[in-house]
């Protein structure tokens, strides 16, 4: 399965929603489906006609009987154009055998009788399972959806008797008063024509209601197999993984973009310079030209021919001329430095040149290599020996303290030395979230790192206030959770604290937490 | 071509986005039958109650028939924020097109244009019109401005595999964020191997592949939703 090319929006469905996915697949291409749909039923009715056609009413019922294989074409198509493929009727043709290697005699006889028939019949169908394997996916399935897949069916029953009803008394609706046709009450004695209206009637009402029944399967299957193997998120993991690649691509590029960037030049005149330079090859593909691009080629043709667009740059550049007079040094230093490069002659192909640039390169990749050997040699000697230095190891401990709780840093590194001084610095300046954002990251660490409180990175508020809440005696534990209540209202509600809360968290600090001082 | 899907989102003034879920016909057909069934089962009872009255009883079991047939719906649709006692058992709602609840007009029109979807005598008109419109209304839907949508399904807070939390490493859109923390609820049902192959598409974030990158993906789910 390739996510990106799915027809449909893949989610976790309930089943009766799912059966209304495919009813709005099948509204949307329902033209494909009517064509294979006209063919199939052409074919049923070139075969039975010419043994029924005494008794149209048996062919009726043949039909009928026959719908699964009708319901393999609705199938085709649904399943073709969810995964972007067409379904036309040459496709349909063409994928013949595809369509009836399996299960089609089962699905004509003991299966036609299953009560979930348009549910399973893309494990048939599709994935092309007989037998015991077709068995078993059919349960993983049915498992859940079987009860709306049962309720879909009855839906079927309902929906062709009724329309069949319908379209019945349309026709009689339809007859002028007095008129001596009679619709209804005839199903004793049934004339030929008669039989034939019924043939008519009963199609309209299959080919309008057996779609839909398919189609509704099909979705109930297409959800199943969403909640089963999560194409849902694989669609989601595959944005997220290439907005992740792109993103690193992009840091990577920067470097060398700015590199690239021209000298500042005159405002708008390099994109249109560079959109000219890029589009002017490109011409429409054959056939009429259409008016939008016209204009387009019209404008680029204008951008370059007409002199009053012309941008010319000016550019000055120090070059050095010998004079002949400067010491020998001075002159090599200057040719090194300014000296124009010769454009490189495309000379005839000596083999002698060949081997003076192939040695050149063995030559520079050895230098790298010896290089990079010796460096290497002299880090590896730096990290072996790096107790002789005085470097710190890396110390096995069984719990970390993590550097940052809840986005806040958490490192006894971090804090000024008199914690509750600073922040009345801060708050008096009127950066009182600045001021409360110290207090209550600098009790965090202290809890961290003095008192031995173990909580994770993704540690919340009130993972913290709960933690604390073991850890401390009720003096220094109910001021925690002052401040932790002052810290999130002000946090999340931007509620300041007033002045006098504030200087109480401050005189109450030390004491709770043994600020050092 | 543009991906089907069953969700409709559409903007109120204020500019909140509402996701509707329009209800195709099928799960219609047995919410109008749950209906049936229960009103036909008060008039039945209702019958009996009334036989005892004689002439004057079928009379006032007519009238009784006249009101629960054309007003049964409107009134459990208005004063049942828009379900009937049949589409609270489908998960089924009446709502405005533009999200907001049903009034009575829109209920009045919608009801009595039964007649019209009934025609001509079996809902063929009510079925074609659900079948031709995107949002699956009849016309009397259309005529009222409504939509019969399927309810919001309640949201649990989700029970996470037991792994130690992993930060992450980038900022994650919203979306992105419920997406890894919906693959840590419903990895327990997947398929170990599926659920692996599913964490080796996120190996540039987890920079591991197998159970090593699967592991490290629930660790940040657990680190996103929070918590010991």
């Amino acid at each position: 399965m390739k996510p990106g090319m799915l027809g449909f929006v893949p989610r976790t469905r309930t089943a009766m929603e799912s059966v209304d996915l495919g009813l709005s697949l099948l509204q949307v291409h329902w033209r494909e489906v009517a064509g294979v749909w006209g063919l199939q039923v052409l074919v049923l009715l070139g075969l039975v006609l010419p043994f029924f056609a005494r008794a149209p009413l048996w062919s009726l019922l043949i039909i009928w009987w026959l719908k699964p294989w009708l319901d393999r074409g609705v199938l085709f198509v649904l399943s073709r154009v969810v995964f972007g493929q067409s379904a036309s009727l040459w496709d349909f043709l063409g994928d013949w055998r595809g369509v009836h290697r399996t299960g089609l005699v089962a699905g004509l006889l003991w299966r036609r009788f299953s009560p979930m028939r348009s549910y399973v019949l893309p494990v048939a169908q599709l994935e092309g399972l007989r037998g015991g394997a077709y068995h078993t996916r059919a349960r993983t399935l049915t498992r859940q959806g079987g009860g709306a897949a049962f309720l879909l069916t009855c839906s079927g029953w309902v929906f062709t008797i009724l329309t069949f009803i319908g379209f019945l008394a349309l026709v009689q609706g339809m007859m002028p008063p007095g008129s001596r046709v009679q619709v209804w009450g005839r199903f004793q004695s049934m004339t030929l024509g008669y039989q034939w209206f019924l043939l008519a009637s009963g199609i309209v009402a299959l080919t309008l209601t057996e779609p839909l029944f398919v189609a509704g399967g099909f979705g109930l299957y297409l959800n199943r197999r969403t909640h089963l193997e999560g194409w849902d998120l694989e669609l989601a993991f595959r944005r997220l993984a290439a907005r992740l690649v792109l993103f690193v691509i992009l840091l990577l590029s920067m470097p060398s973009l700015r590199a690239q960037q021209p000298q500042p030049a005159p405002a708008d005149e390099p994109s249109a310079k560079v959109e000219v330079e890029e589009q002017a090859p490109t011409y429409p593909p054959e056939g009429p030209l259409r008016p939008l691009e016209e204009a387009g080629l019209r404008a680029q043709r204008l951008l370059k021919e007409d002199p009053s667009f012309k941008h010319t740059e000016e550019v000055r550049v120090l070059t050095y001329e010998p004079s002949g007079r400067e010491p020998k040094w001075l002159r090599r230093l200057l040719d090194a430095l300014f000296a124009k490069k010769e454009p490189i002659q495309p000379s005839e192909t000596k083999s002698s040149d060949f081997l003076k640039v192939f040695w050149d390169i063995i030559a520079l990749i050895g230098k790298i290599l010896l290089v990079g050997g010796i460096l290497a040699f002299v880090l590896w000697l730096v990290y072996r020996f790096r107790h002789r230095l005085g470097l710190p190891m890396a110390v096995e401990a069984s719990w970390e303290a993590p550097p940052a709780v809840a986005g806040l840093d958490i490192r006894l590194e971090s804090l000024p030395p008199d914690v509750p001084a600073a922040a009345r610095i801060l708050f008096v300046q009127g950066e009182a979230r600045s001021a409360l954002a110290l207090l209550y990251r600098a009790a965090l660490a202290e809890l961290v790192h003095r008192k031995g409180m173990e909580i994770p990175i993704s540690a919340t508020e009130g993972d913290c206030l709960r933690a604390a809440g073991e850890h401390l005696e009720a003096g220094p534990a109910s001021t925690f959770q002052a401040l932790t209540r002052t810290w999130q209202r002000l946090a999340y509600k931007d509620e300041v604290p007033s002045r006098e809360g504030f200087e109480t968290l401050c005189e109450a600090w030390p004491v709770a937490f043994g600020g050092r001082s | 071509m543009k991906a089907i899907d069953t969700v409709r989102t559409i903007e109120t003034p204020e500019g909140v986005e509402l996701n509707l879920r329009p209800a195709g016909p099928v799960v219609r057909l047995w919410a109008l039958f749950v209906d049936q069934v229960i009103v036909w089962m008060v008039l039945m009872f209702a019958a009996f109650g009334l036989a005892f009255l004689g002439p004057l009883g079928l009379g006032l079991w007519f009238i009784l028939m006249f009101l629960a047939q054309w007003l049964y719906p409107v009134f459990f649709e208005v004063m049942g924020g828009g379900r009937t006692l049949g589409k609270r058992w489908l998960g089924l709602r009446v709502i405005m097109a533009d999200g907001r609840p049903i009034g009575w007009g829109p209920s009045l029109i919608r009801n009595l244009l039964r007649v019209v979807d009934g025609l001509p005598g079996a809902y063929t008109v009510g079925l074609v019109s659900l079948l031709l419109t995107r949002n699956f209304q009849r016309i009397g839907d259309l005529a009222a401005g409504t939509l019969v949508v399927h309810e919001q399904s309640s949201v649990f807070a989700p029970v996470l595999p037991e792994v130690e939390p992993v930060p992450l490493a980038q900022p994650l859109t919203l979306e992105e964020q419920s997406a890894i923390l919906s693959f840590a609820e419903r990895s327990p049902r997947l398929t170990s191997a599926r659920a692996e192959e599913l964490a080796d598409v996120l190996s540039p974030m987890t920079g591991a592949r197998g159970s090593e990158g699967l592991k490290v993906l629930l660790g940040m789910a657990r680190y996103l939703w929070g918590g010991q």
